[in-house]
């Protein structure tokens, strides 16, 4: 009799814990995913849209250790690595027009949930889609990029339209 | 990996307000998600979509910022992931500067804030906040 007691309690509870179980907020977990490559799909939309400035938001998450893609030797943290690139790539993005507006160190999360952080933040506007698919394709850039595909674990980089504060 | 954007910090993330360095300078970078229609905590009817309903908060907070020496850096509108996948991307982003994380909780518990606060819960369904700190890539 005990047991179907206990076995009765357990199925409440599982219950219990299916409707209400940690959904405090009204909205569900949603899957992300962080990348160092753009889909093709992501590539397509730099031909696309209209010729107007844009902000970049990255979300960046390092490597522990720095790997790069040719397989030489290295000491260097992720971090250390992009760092390199992202010393690098502000003369690439001041050839097309581009400037950083400002970035640093993730200290915490205040609202919300993600698995797992990103470490960095960097915001940079370029004049338009063409001029960062310009800079991202030219020699040079290619060059430093191997020091961010060496150091970076993923990123999300979202594509925003500055605009005023009303948000409509 | 997973992401959940809330409408209210957690226990926790309120306990951090106060903890460790709450003088210096921080940034906070809001990825937003609207409701479709706003929806008012008091229950009044609106026909605003939550869009509008956060835009009400969105130029009364400028004012409450400023007041605790904080500042709006940038707003806008998200128009599409470049790089990475998220099941469901964010509205809009808005970057605001406090002084510290102490003006940051003196801004919040501002009456006239809570005020416009109202606006905020009305229209967003959620979002993330992460706070950096400017400079220290």
């Amino acid at each position: 009799m005990r047991k179907y007691i206990l076995l009765a309690v357990i199925l409440l509870i599982g219950i219990a814990f299916f409707f209400f179980g940690g959904n405090t907020n009204n909205n569900e977990y949603k899957v992300f995913k962080n990348a160092v490559m753009p889909t093709p799909v992501q590539i397509a939309g730099f031909a696309l849209g209209d010729d107007v400035p844009f902000l970049a938001v990255n979300l960046l998450k390092f490597k522990e250790k720095a790997e790069y893609g040719d397989g030489r030797e290295t000491n260097l943290t992720g971090a250390q690595a992009y760092a390199i690139y992202a010393d690098e790539v502000l003369e690439h993005l001041s050839k097309v027009g581009a400037e950083p507006i400002l970035g640093g160190g993730v200290s915490r999360l205040i609202l919300g949930e993600v698995e797992e952080l990103w470490d960095v933040v960097a915001v940079v506007r370029y004049p338009n889609r063409k001029a960062m698919y310009q800079m991202a394709t030219s020699d040079g850039y290619m060059e430093s990029e191997k020091h961010r595909t060496a150091g970076l674990a993923g990123q999300l980089n979202i594509e925003v339209a500055e605009g005023e504060l009303d948000f409509e | 990996m997973e992401v959940k954007n809330h409408l209210r910090p957690n226990k926790a993330q309120m306990e951090e307000f106060f903890e460790g360095d709450t003088e210096t300078e921080i940034t906070m970078l809001n990825l937003l998600k609207f409701k479709e229609k706003a929806e008012y905590e008091d229950g009044r009817k609106t026909d605003l979509t939550g869009r509008e309903a956060y835009s009400i908060y969105g130029k009364e907070v400028v004012e409450h910022l400023e007041k605790v020496g904080g500042k709006s850096v940038i707003t806008g509108k998200v128009s599409r992931l470049m790089l990475g996948e998220v099941e469901d991307l964010w509205d809009s982003i808005a970057l605001a500067r406090y002084p510290s994380r102490k003006a940051m909780v003196e801004m919040m518990m501002d009456s006239d804030y809570q005020e416009s606060e109202k606006h905020r819960s009305a229209g967003l369904e959620g979002q993330l906040n992460i706070e950096f700190k400017e400079g220290s890539l």
